[in-house]
């Protein structure tokens, strides 16, 4: 077979299946972390945990949160802290989550180096609610 | 002049469809802090869906369009800085309408709370503190 052929043959058939390759797969940053339509946005951050000169420890929560179905409806939260010994180890905090009330801080001072245990609650207009137990 | 017509009537319809699409953002901008996800929706009698959103400024952001709600797109930077957005939404308007959101500032705050989804506490062998 002439040489020009074979050469021909190749480029042909290189230029034919060059993009035949597999696909990249496109990387897509996994930030969503709802496995169901949810009914609220909500993010809580620890911010940092200090230590008193008492040994005591002050936890700083940052919390933010929202009624996914619409975002100028209000909704109602609660924060309740414990420890696995003591329920209600520091005082809770609830109220209404609107506008600039969305974003709140948190702390919540325990007496012993121990685990902090927080439960989230909201509440949407709709009777909605959700539950969301955290540990550090 | 019949082309001259339709020209300006084409004029008016867009900032006409503009005015009536919003962004709302879900969370205060005092919320807006790096590792956190920023929910959006988008407003509007006409509004049907969000087609993309494109972020400059920023390299550490990503954006997605919510996969349950398709008016609602999130935005997530890695790092502090500012970011601008450019949103396409699709309407029940012959054309697709685009809104740019400028100068967003993402700030700073300490490490993401030690939240651990895949070690339950409360499945262990002690009563639960709620």
């Amino acid at each position: 077979m002439n040489i020009f052929y074979r050469l021909g043959l190749l480029s042909l058939c290189f230029f034919l299946f060059q993009n035949c390759g597999s696909f990249e797969k496109a990387e897509v940053d996994n930030f969503y972390s709802y496995n169901e339509p949810p009914d609220f946005y909500y993010d809580l951050k620890l911010l940092r945990v200090e230590l008193d000169q008492n040994q005591r420890q002050r936890y700083t929560f940052d919390l933010a949160m929202s009624y996914a179905h619409d975002p100028d409806q209000s909704i109602t939260y609660q924060v309740l802290f414990s420890t696995l010994d003591i329920s209600g180890v520091c005082r809770g905090q609830d109220g209404t989550a609107d506008d600039d009330t969305k974003h709140v801080r948190l702390e919540c001072l325990i007496p012993v180096e121990d685990r902090l245990f927080l439960q989230l609650t909201l509440l949407g207009p709709r009777d909605e609610e959700v539950v969301r137990q955290y540990s550090f | 002049m019949k082309y001259i017509f339709f020209a300006i009537l084409f004029f008016f319809a867009i900032p006409s469809f503009s005015q009536e699409v919003t962004v709302v953002s879900h969370y205060p901008e005092s919320a807006f802090v790096e590792n956190r996800m920023l929910p959006f929706t988008v407003q509007g009698e006409s509004v049907q869906s969000v087609i993309s959103v494109i972020t400059q400024g920023n390299d550490s952001c990503s954006t997605m369009v919510d996969p349950y709600y398709n008016t609602i797109f999130h935005l997530y930077c890695r790092e502090e800085g500012v970011v601008d957005l450019a949103v396409t939404i699709a309407s029940d308007d012959l054309f697709d309408s685009f809104i740019s959101i400028n100068n967003l500032r993402i700030r700073m705050e300490a490490e993401p709370g030690q939240e651990n989804d895949e070690e339950d506490p409360f499945n262990e062998d002690r009563e639960r503190p709620f």
